[in-house]
């Protein structure tokens, strides 16, 4: 059928707000058909690699309390966790965003979508970022930024692809034939416009090699970033695209049209007003300036209103239908999803209060918070769409309800035994690190002690985890089942509807007065917005950038945020190697480099950290997260041979440690060659090198700082000959920790006078400690 | 040799940031405004938009202009 076939005629009434045509003139209609094919893809695409990402998650779960799991290099929990994180949030919620968006946006702008080729090369160009991270992460590529680990090459290709997804988009926008943009379309803009936004400033790097990089901020500004990228890839990537799906599935699977589309208005520009600030609450008590951290707390407790507006308006659709709950597992799964946007919503802002945050920062308790989102929100939204969508994609009907229906009981069980444990979990760790005996010291200076209380609780979360995923393998089930019995060949309905016109003015409401102010005070210029995609998506990025330009300016431009500190030096060549081997293995995701300006912190770890600490630190290492403890002031604590040791075999000295065992570490040869690549780089970068980014100077540097090290652990009774090994690089970093700010005075200060001058120095950092 | 560092610092723009507040919330409020006074039945179209788009028939939309039956 060709376009244009048909003939409309509308009944009386109808297009009173605006005849531009002749009334009684005959409409031509378009004629069209939705691309269900691609839909199809991205949907197969969101189970298959949820299953993967759930299942790397039930791992790196187990690995925590069955240290033998980490059986291989690539095979660590260092290693796994962002693929984990990767898999569950690009990966899986990422297609089913694409699902959703695809389906949709054709049916609320009544037009297939503009490009059938840009939609494949979207699809297939994800998958392949998708793999790409899949066999990176484990082989230990990373820029060591949470949730945006991926190297050079595949960030380019993320920005690339996301670019077409835009182009395809956007273009699907122009061609639509319904004036008005629902509000679910407003969701998508912000999410695409957004993510880019966060893509492209967060990854500025410095390559030093095909697969390695160093992020062009340092310390302060790098965690900066990091987290306002951090923050708003949960905001713009886990939020508003799955409220998007929300204010189109919701009203579908109900038969009900949305409760408020007000609170939607309200709810969805204050949500980009506000959630753009909020990204320091990440960093409350750190070395970031106080004002952003106070900014970032403000703007986060004002987050809970229009969160719940969105909570509210889902919840509040299914009125008169709870009924339908009973007895639709598509229904069920939505309300559950909507209730755990809620709980989430509530306890976002509750966690940014400062005090609040003292207790639950680095705990589990973050980790509780967010798969209350991810498992609830994101993940239930997800499958009850998909249920949603089967019987309609495969145009059959669904092979089993009572397995969905199986599917929704075992996942809500999952999620509550993994909440309720790793809340408790996140408690417990928080008031053990604190606590203080009747003399004044520390009621658990043993860290391992916080480690092994919560070892049940981890076990439970594994089995929540489990029981979650035995729910998607229901799914799963569900819809190879489904597919099976669908038709030969897929039914492809044409649709009609007539073509926008050009000459389209928006009514003005009766009585309005005339003139520019009057027509500014009428505030129909919204509604003007609400149709025209190109100045909404301006001011959706005047909106994000003017917030975040405001927000990062003053920290990257004035100098009194970041105080500097005259003894910090450069990383010698061999830390610096050492410092990209901590990064490869994954290290920070189990230990911070950030001390608190706490008593219950000062005395267990040293001195809090300082903002000028950091300034050559691409990229900074704070972490998010203590399962082992803070290594800040690491240097100097124990000799070398213990960190030797430590790393051969964790439990030869803690008896309980879950940390991996890397002996590899003693027999993988240090790329010295390498080295001087790195070096280059971080000159680039404004990092004061000084002779060391001479031809081969680095090498001869490292090599030199490297023979003391091997010396002195052969003295202290380690293996012998261990120059031209890992272990003493790593050693070379993890002794040089906190040495800078804090051991200025006398001879001891030696490796902190340069980098060129280190490698040379009688006691360098590493084979210099007691 | 003063760096962009040194220029920002003594330039004195922390007002520029408590302006961009004012400036998202007069906007926030004209839209809470613009929501506020108008009727429900304004946005009838918009609400029902996902149930009707299935439709194999033009909608009924009051935006799109069509020809009356009776003509």
């Amino acid at each position: 059928m060709t376009l244009s076939e048909g003939v409309a005629s509308a009944p009386a009434g109808v297009g009173a707000r605006t005849p531009s045509v002749p009334r009684g003139a005959a409409v031509a209609l378009d004629s069209f058909s939705y691309d269900d094919d691609i839909v199809r893809k991205f949907m197969l695409a969101t189970f298959v690699w949820g299953l993967v990402g759930m299942l790397v998650g039930l791992i790196v779960a187990l690995q925590m309390v069955v240290p033998a799991l980490d059986f291989a290099p690539w095979f660590t929990f260092g290693r796994l966790r962002p693929l984990h994180t990767n898999a569950v949030i690009f990966a899986f919620a990422g297609n089913a965003f694409f699902t959703g968006a695809y389906y949709s946006t054709q049916r609320l702008c009544k037009t297939r979508m503009f490009s059938d080729v840009l939609g494949r090369f979207h699809f297939w160009g994800w998958q392949a970022i998708i793999v790409a991270a899949a066999i990176t992460l484990p082989l230990g590529f990373t820029q060591a930024k949470e949730y945006a680990e991926l190297e050079w090459p595949i960030d380019i290709a993320i920005a690339v692809v996301w670019v077409v997804f835009a182009v395809n988009f956007f273009g699907t926008l122009k061609q639509r034939r319904e004036r008005h943009l629902y509000v679910a379309i407003w969701f998508y803009i912000a999410s695409i416009i957004t993510v880019a936004i966060l893509h492209i400033f967060n990854n500025l790097a410095m390559p030093a090699g095909w697969l390695k990089s160093y992020p062009i901020y340092a310390g302060v500004q790098d965690a900066f970033m990091q987290w306002w990228y951090g923050h708003n890839a949960v905001a713009f990537f886990l939020t508003t695209p799955f409220l998007g799906l929300m204010y189109y599935f919701m009203p579908k699977a109900a038969e009900r049209p949305v409760y408020s589309y007000k609170l939607s208005i309200l709810h969805f520009w204050s949500l980009v007003f506000i959630y753009i600030w909020a990204g320091p609450h990440h960093l409350h008590y750190t070395a970031l300036p106080e004002w952003a951290s106070t900014l970032g707390m403000v703007f986060s407790v004002m987050l809970w209103m229009p969160s719940w507006g969105g909570m509210i308006n889902g919840l509040l659709t299914l009125r008169g239908a709870w009924n339908k709950v009973a007895e639709d597992p598509v229904l069920k799964f939505f309300v559950v999803a909507v209730t755990a946007y809620g709980m989430a919503t509530f306890e976002g802002p509750m966690l940014s209060i400062k005090s609040v945050n003292a207790l639950a920062h680095y705990s589990d308790w973050i980790i509780a918070h967010v798969h209350t989102g991810t498992l609830g929100w994101n993940g239930f939204l997800t499958f009850g769409m998909i249920y949603w969508l089967m019987p309609r994609l495969f145009q059959t009907r669904l092979y089993s309800r009572k397995l969905a229906e199986w599917h929704f009981w075992i996942g809500s069980l999952g999620i509550l035994l993994y909440v309720v444990a790793i809340y408790s979990a996140g408690v417990t760790e928080g008031l053990m690190w604190r606590a203080f005996d009747h003399t004044g010291r520390l009621a658990y200076p043993d860290w391992i002690e916080t480690v092994v209380k919560v070892i049940p609780m981890w076990w439970m979360r594994a089995v929540g985890g489990g029981l979650y995923l035995v729910g998607v393998l229901m799914l799963g089930w569900n819809m190879l089942m489904t597919w099976r019995s669908r038709p030969a060949v897929y039914d492809v309905p044409v649709i009609q509807a007539p073509p926008l016109t050009r000459e389209h003015r928006e009514e003005t409401r009766a009585g309005a007065p005339a003139g520019a102010w009057a027509r500014f005070t009428s505030l129909d210029w919204h509604r003007m917005w609400e149709g025209r995609w190109l100045l909404f998506t301006v001011m959706v990025i005047v909106a994000v950038a003017v917030a975040s330009l405001f927000e990062i300016l003053p920290t990257f431009l004035i100098r009194e945020n970041v105080p500097s500190i005259s003894s910090v030096k450069p990383y010698t060549p061999l830390e610096l190697a050492g410092r990209d081997i901590y990064i490869r293995e994954g290290c920070f995701y189990c230990h911070s480099q950030m001390i608190r300006p706490f008593r219950w912190e000062t005395e267990r770890f040293g001195e809090y950290s300082k903002p000028g600490e950091f300034v050559y630190d691409h990229p900074f290492l704070w972490g998010s997260r203590r399962i082992g403890p803070d290594l800040a002031r690491e240097g100097g604590k124990y000799p070398d041979l213990w960190h030797v040791r430590h790393m051969q075999d964790p439990r030869s000295i803690t008896p309980r440690s879950i940390m991996p065992a890397y002996p590899q570490l003693l027999g993988n040869d240090l790329d010295f060659a390498g080295i001087q690549h790195k070096v280059d780089a971080m000159a680039m970068l404004g990092v004061p090198y000084g002779q060391a980014v001479l031809q081969d100077e680095a090498p001869k540097m490292a090599r030199a700082q490297a023979a003391l090290i091997a010396d002195t652990i052969a003295q202290q009774g380690g293996p012998p000959n261990l120059q031209s090994k890992e272990i003493v690089a790593l050693v070379a970093y993890l002794q040089r920790l906190g040495w800078d700010a804090t051991r200025v005075a006398g001879p001891a200060a030696a490796p902190a006078a340069g980098a060129a001058g280190a490698a040379a120095a009688p006691k360098p950092a590493g084979g210099g400690a007691p | 040799m003063k760096s962009l560092s040194d220029v920002v610092s003594g330039a004195g723009l922390h007002i520029y940031a408590d302006i961009a507040l004012v400036i998202f919330l007069a906007v926030f409020v004209a839209i809470l405004a613009r929501v506020l006074f108008t009727g429900r039945s304004h946005w009838e179209h918009e609400r029902n938009l996902p149930l009707e788009d299935d439709a194999p028939t033009p909608s009924t939309s009051r935006d799109r202009e069509f020809p009356h039956a009776d003509q």
